[in-house]
């Protein structure tokens, strides 16, 4: 109620403008208002108790004078609550207190002293109308004063020359300060006004360039409190929205650990202590780059930090913060590393193909091509299951990394190992979807695009690399199994050296070269991871340090005889049948006593008595690939082992078939 | 790559289901040389460009297109005429603009209109340059088949 009482006063005083101590630019013209409103309350109160006084007196004319005047004063207060200038209601209520004032002068009081209330009138009236009513009026006043001062008969009473000298000194005197006065203030003003102007135009200026940065910047203080002014792109960057007033660290939750928010709260400490060197500390920046996740939806942005103190008044010291947004940056300096990366892949397999001898190498393209369209034709073939397919396509993966190794063709071979690794994942899958199999379609077509470099290379490096006559068929297929035991030993640590007893030209000659080299890359392998023991084993049986791998092809009636030796440990069957029954491949255990029963297990697909898969060997697919190669060929193997002494493979394939087909092709 | 043929198939599948109201079989995706004979008699050709170039064209047979125009406008067709490039066109727009709504939004991609080429044993020029392309065979009506073909390589050779 009370605040009400108040909140009514101040309202009628200030004409309904608002009262705010505040506000010292307002407080001008609201003391100017209020000094009005005192006066139209005062002199219109005192017009009319001299109004009424007046007529009870009788003096008519005088009472509705002063009658008159409260009027026209008391309509000044309702003048200035409307949007009319202050000036009317200024003259409105100044003009009246001239002519009171004049009428006390001439009426002269008790002494003569009605004279004085005019001194009070140069600074109502300047301070109200300003310069130019303001003096106008009180030289007026003046004249009128003087005139009533001085010529005897114009005033009520007679004053002494003495007193009207002294008297229309001390108003002139009034009147020269109040002026003096008021122009200082003016000019004191407009300087203000001036300052602040350029002020302005200063803070707007700052205010542009701030809103408009590109980096976040902000200042915090000791509690890493957020300041209300930072640059408008932080909310953008930090993807956070009113930031002032948060805790900088708090905005950090996500994308820091406690451990790290503690040693950024102790880099923070040191930024304030200011003792330490700007170079030191940004060398140790924990947030120079930062990982950022967004507290309030999760983005992520790549961020660069950097923060100094910096003074203020009082002493207070703050964190001026710089974010930078580097997520850009970072992306293309991934892409430009991913790009750096690919290209020297590339250079190494480069350097692969262009160590393999150009004719080995068209070699290896051609029974790549060849295996692939196999296995193009086997995705064809309707009749078959996506699953013997996968099995397919599988064994046509590890015949090309087979050869793949064998060349030293490693990054080629490690992305068809891990195809090879992807497609065995089917091998257990019966029902296999459409996309699977367009996925392994695609992953074909890139390992044939790769292919179809090494294709590019060969023609460009043929071109200027021939005329030295092509290489015999036999000489590239004993170079090719060298390479297998060069790759494999260095792996295995083992030696061993290829002893060829004799190639029958014949035999390798067309198609059937293909089928040899194949069938034979396997069964080296073979050899060497599971025959031919490690050097001081063999040291320890009285054998040679250095194993030995035995080749003979011979052509004996019509077919074409591969015998592949070695003086390994032979097969043990007892390894054998306890790999057969940790994979539950037979469920008769009587089955497991058969010999030619774990021989046929030693050929079947995914049967391997090495425990893990790496390039060379242990998918156990190696066997299962003679085994379908040498059946697709009508041919037979034959299987000679004793333990501790060696293993003889004999492979028969009949010539005619493969004449035709060398026929064929020619 | 699959990520750009999967949705033509899925697209194939939807439109087929919907507009002719039979039920596509996609089988199994095979290679092919571009310089092959084939024996299509309709193909209707979509570009694709940006992050992947390439071409996806939907060949069928002339019989298959007699079929699916009888079934679109009710009339019964003898040959390779306008009214049945205009069914097969219409068709091949609905794939391509809902294939085009799809990828466009998902990649960096540009999907062109769709042009029809007509005639007996046509050869199609296509714009990678490598030979082979990806056939993904589709059974219709129990014994029909068309066949969607791509070939798409990343822009950046991926």
């Amino acid at each position: 109620m009370a605040e009400k009482k108040q909140n009514l006063f101040i309202n009628v005083m200030t004409s309904g403008r608002s009262f705010d101590a505040a506000d010292g630019a307002r407080m001008d013209e609201t003391v100017r208002y209020i000094l009005l409103n005192s006066m139209i309350f005062l002199g219109g109160s005192l017009l009319v108790i001299f109004g009424v006084q007046s007529l009870l007196a009788g003096l008519q004319v005088q009472g509705f004078a002063d009658l008159g005047f409260a009027t026209v004063v008391f309509l000044a207060f309702a003048v200035l609550r409307t949007k009319a200038p202050f000036v009317i209601s200024g003259l409105m209520t100044v003009v009246p207190y001239m002519f009171l004032c004049g009428f006390l002068a001439q009426s002269g009081g008790a002494q003569g002293s009605g004279v004085l209330w005019s001194y009070s009138f140069p600074l109502m009236a300047i301070f109200l109308l300003g310069m130019g009513f303001g003096t106008t009026l009180s030289i007026g006043l003046l004249c009128w004063i003087a005139a009533v001062l001085f010529v005897p008969g114009l005033a009520a009473m007679s004053f002494e020359p003495d007193f009207a000298g002294r008297t229309v000194g001390v108003y002139i005197l009034v009147l020269i300060c109040t002026i003096v006065y008021e122009q200082t203030k003016i000019a004191k003003d407009l300087r203000v006004a001036q300052l602040t102007g350029a002020l302005k135009v200063e803070r707007d200026e700052i205010a542009v360039m701030k809103d408009n940065l590109r980096d976040g910047l902000f200042l915090m203080d000791r509690d890493f409190v957020i300041q209300p002014q930072y640059s408008k792109s932080l909310e953008g960057i930090l993807s956070v929205k009113d930031l002032s007033g948060m805790n900088f660290l708090d905005l950090l939750k996500v994308s820091i650990q406690q451990k790290e928010r503690d040693t950024l709260a102790d880099y923070f400490s040191m930024v304030f202590n200011k003792s330490f060197d700007a170079q030191m500390l940004e060398d140790i920046n924990p947030l120079h780059e930062l990982t950022y996740y967004s507290v309030a939806n999760g983005d992520e942005r790549k961020l660069r930090c950097h923060f100094a103190a910096i003074d203020r008044a009082g002493g207070q010291v703050l964190i001026l913060g710089t974010v930078h947004d580097a997520t850009r940056e970072a992306e293309l300096q991934l892409q430009l590393s991913e790009e750096e990366n690919k290209r020297q892949e590339e250079m190494r397999a480069l350097f692969e193909v262009i160590h393999v001898e150009p004719r080995v190498l068209s070699d290896f393209i051609e029974d790549t091509e060849y295996e692939f369209e196999r296995v193009n034709d086997i995705l064809k073939d309707k009749t078959r299951s996506s699953h013997s397919v996968m099995v397919e396509i599988y064994q046509a993966v590890h015949a090309v990394k087979s050869n793949a190794v064998i060349l030293g063709l490693s990054s080629f071979s490690t992305k068809l190992h891990a195809l090879e690794q992807e497609i065995s994942a089917f091998r257990e899958k019966m029902d296999i979807s459409f996309q699977e199999v367009l996925h392994i379609t695609v992953e074909l077509d890139k390992i044939m695009k790769i292919k179809d470099g090494f294709k590019d290379l060969i023609e460009k490096i043929v071109s200027f690399k021939y005329g030295e006559g092509r290489m015999q068929e036999e000489y590239v297929l004993v170079q090719t199994l060298e390479k297998v035991i060069e790759k494999t030993s260095n792996s295995l640590g083992k030696k061993a050296r290829l002893v060829v007893t004799g190639i029958d030209a014949q035999a390798v000659a067309g198609a059937s070269r293909r089928l040899i080299k194949e069938v034979l890359t396997q069964l080296v392998r073979n050899s060497m991871y599971h025959g031919i023991e490690a050097p001081e084993d063999r040291k320890l049986q009285g054998k040679d340090e250095m194993g030995r791998i035995g080749l003979a092809i011979e052509v004996v009636d019509g077919k074409i005889l591969v015998q592949l030796t070695d003086d390994g440990a032979g097969l043990r069957f007892d390894k054998i049948r306890d790999r057969a029954r940790a994979m539950h491949l037979v469920e008769d255990e009587r089955k497991l006593e058969d010999k030619g029963a774990l021989l046929q297990l030693l050929f079947s697909p995914g049967f391997s008595t090495a425990e893990t898969a790496d390039l060379h060997a242990g998918r156990g697919m190696g066997l299962s690939l003679v085994r379908d190669r040498v059946k697709e060929a009508r041919g037979t193997i034959k299987l000679q082992s004793e333990e501790g002494k060696g293993t003889v493979f004999k492979i028969l394939i009949p010539l005619e078939q493969h004449a035709l087909s060398a026929g064929r092709s020619a | 790559m699959e990520k750009y043929i999967q949705p033509f198939v899925d697209v194939c599948e939807n439109v087929f289901k919907e507009f002719i109201g039979s039920e596509l079989v996609a089988e199994r995706p095979h290679f092919a040389d571009k310089n092959d004979a084939h024996d299509w008699d309709v193909s209707a050709i979509i570009g694709l460009t940006g992050e992947a170039r390439g071409a996806v064209v939907i060949s069928m047979k002339q019989d298959l297109a007699f079929k699916l125009t009888g079934i679109l406008t009710g009339n019964e067709h003898k040959t390779l005429d306008d009214e049945v490039v205009d069914a097969i066109g219409e068709i091949i727009n609905i794939i391509a603009g809902n294939a085009k709504r799809g990828l466009e939004e998902s990649f960096r991609l540009v999907i062109s209109l769709p042009t029809i080429v007509r005639g007996k044993g046509h050869s199609i020029g296509w714009p990678n340059e490598q030979a082979r392309i990806i056939c993904i065979p589709f059974k219709i009506f129990d014994t029909d088949t068309f066949c969607l073909s791509v070939a798409i390589e990343a822009a950046s050779g991926v």
